[in-house]
């Protein structure tokens, strides 16, 4: 089993990093809540709490249904995974920016990258399945 | 509404757009997932296949180089040991030979010492 894991490990070492980076960080905001990021506290005011619990707990759902996805070479769990990702990795993006200006830009062009990955790579995934869905009728119509 | 408002809004429509999309991912796109998923295992699983028997015909060949090669060992250790045969047969009948001239010789040595003796004595 852990050969397993180590071979699939060794064919998704980013995606895996990503995954398991939004499980933690979703874990940590369901922990922490708004504490976890001032950028957030400071964008979402009075809201910045209970959005944060929200974030939190739609990240790491995120994070673990990509890395289980991923793990079994289920692009059923895998998409869903990545746009619950992509979305969380978005809204930390664009609150971090909104929330310390200047100062939050290292951190939102970070998020804001893995924000695209996440997506484009739920988008190529979801062609290719469309593209498989066709060529299955097309054989047998 | 100030520009920080409009931002956190499009970030909270991100967020929710992402958790739509996933849903959607979920409810319409299923049964096409699903025949990538069981493609991409029958295309690994051919792929093992193949690989096992390229594997397999190799390893034969090998086996088969192998045996051969053994076999022209064998064969050229038969010839050697047969010239070896042949030979120790050859040195065998030359150490007959040797000996039975060096008896002749010796015989003829005699003689002539005997003959040497009658030739002084008359």
């Amino acid at each position: 089993m852990r050969r397993i894991w180590g071979i699939k490990f060794r064919a998704n070492p980013f995606g895996t990093c990503a995954a398991v980076a939004a499980i933690l960080l979703g874990i940590f905001g369901i922990v922490l809540g708004d504490r976890l990021s001032q950028g957030m506290a400071e964008s979402l005011r009075s809201s910045a709490t209970s959005v944060a619990h929200i974030w939190g707990a739609v990240f790491a759902l995120g994070g673990i249904l990509n890395l289980y996805g991923l793990y079994q070479s289920r692009s059923v769990i895998e998409i869903p995974g990545l746009w619950l990702m992509g979305g969380c990795y978005a809204f930390y993006c664009i609150t971090v920016i909104a929330g310390l200006g200047m100062h939050g830009i290292a951190a939102g062009t970070i998020s804001g990258a893995l924000t695209l990955g996440c997506m484009a790579k739920a988008l190529m995934i979801s062609r290719a399945a469309r593209n498989v869905a066709r060529r299955s009728f097309e054989d047998h119509p | 509404m100030s520009v920080e408002q409009v931002m956190v809004s499009i970030a909270q429509v991100a967020l929710g757009g992402g958790i739509v999309q996933a849903i959607l991912a979920l409810s319409r796109r299923r049964h096409d997932l699903r025949q990538l998923d069981r493609e991409a295992d029958s295309v690994a699983v051919e792929t093992a296949d193949r690989l096992v028997v390229m594997l397999r015909d190799e390893l034969h060949a090998e086996k088969e180089e192998a045996r051969r090669d053994r076999e022209d060992y064998n064969r050229q250790v038969a010839e050697l040991k047969a010239e070896r045969t042949n030979l120790q047969q050859q040195v065998l009948f030359l150490a007959e030979k040797v000996a039975a001239m060096q008896a002749e010789l010796a015989i003829a040595n005699s003689k002539i010492a005997s003959l040497q003796k009658e030739g002084g004595t008359a």
